[in-house]
């Protein structure tokens, strides 16, 4: 909302994930990171490693990280960080 | 036995050598279709000169990437332009609304991307029912900044508004003046918080910014201590 940035909230930011969207996130993101190092390493290799499957993990990646920097910023507008 | 492994190796070389083809090369494919049956009354065939041509759409041919998600939804990419678009281009008319746009657009200077910059075409007249081809609007994407928006990077402010003096408005360069002196500090979110909506819809042309796992990452971290508001380096939509 247009008024959100007028008039922040004095609040502290209440995290934007729970705890268990959190363990269930960070579990995935360092699976998926694993599998497309690993794939990485295979395409290197001559006749080895699918690409259109290292697509497929990239474009999931790519999602995920982008929704979570997306809720990051939706708190964000709400609420403003404490700065140190 | 050795003549008869000798001959089974021959025979099946083909198994042993990767630089050998399975199907042996067939001289007729070299000969074009419409050589055949030509004067016995037949249909004459014609295809490429080029065999590899023939397997490509005509979207490829003009240069656009048809990208399919693992959702279903589709997007298109031309490499060279630099453009995406949502616009369904396998659509006869859509395809002719896009190509004449940017035809036309190319001779303004303003409207080809910069050096780092990418331009996204959307439907400004999406939903609208009984209409005939669509109308494509621009924005801007920058990956190394994270931002994206609705102002050409290639025009400078004071031309922008320039821009708005000539359209004998007044009314509305007050309302961008006054929301952009508002919004000045949050400026950087709302263009991050856009390029992330846009990295979510598109995710298969352009890779992520280097720090964006990260980031990601340390909001989850800091989410699952309970200390997100004490999160350090908290720098979305600072760029």
């Amino acid at each position: 909302m247009f008024s959100d940035c007028l008039l922040p909230s004095a609040r502290p930011a209440p995290p934007p994930f729970s705890q268990d969207e959190c363990q269930e996130l960070i579990k995935l993101l360092e699976t998926l990171s694993e599998v497309i190092s690993l794939n990485v390493i295979l395409t290197l290799t001559p006749h080895a490693g699918n690409p259109n499957l290292s697509e497929s993990q990239n474009v999931v990646h790519t999602r995920i990280v982008s929704r979570i920097l997306m809720r990051l910023g939706k708190i964000l507008s709400v609420y403003k960080p404490f700065r140190f | 036995m050795r003549c008869v492994f000798a001959r089974i190796a021959s025979e099946y070389s083909f198994l042993f050598s990767e630089t050998r083809p399975l199907l042996a090369k067939s001289t007729h494919l070299d000969a074009p279709a419409s050589t055949k049956g030509v004067g016995q009354g037949q249909v004459t065939l014609s295809y490429p000169s080029n065999p590899w041509e023939a397997t490509r759409t005509p979207l490829q041919l003009m240069g656009w990437r048809h990208i399919t998600l693992p959702d279903n939804s589709i997007y298109f990419y031309h490499t060279t332009l630099r453009v995406t678009t949502d616009i369904d281009l396998r659509t006869p008319n859509k395809l002719d609304a896009v190509t004449s746009y940017l035809q036309e657009n190319s001779i303004d200077e303003s409207f080809l991307p910069p050096e780092g910059w990418e331009s996204w075409l959307v439907d400004s007249d999406v939903g609208k029912k009984h209409k005939h081809s669509p109308k494509p609007i621009s924005s801007w994407v920058n990956h190394a900044e994270k931002i994206l928006t609705f102002a050409s990077p290639s025009l400078p402010q004071s031309r922008e508004v320039s821009t708005a003096k000539t359209l004998d408005d007044d009314r509305t360069l007050c309302i961008v003046s006054f929301s952009r002196l508002c919004v000045q500090s949050d400026v950087g979110l709302d263009l991050e918080y856009r390029y992330w909506a846009f990295m979510e819809s598109h995710p298969a042309h352009a890779s992520l910014p280097p720090s964006a796992r990260s980031d990601a990452m340390d909001a989850l971290t800091w989410s699952y201590t309970g200390w997100f508001s004490f999160m350090p380096h908290l720098h979305f939509g600072s760029t």
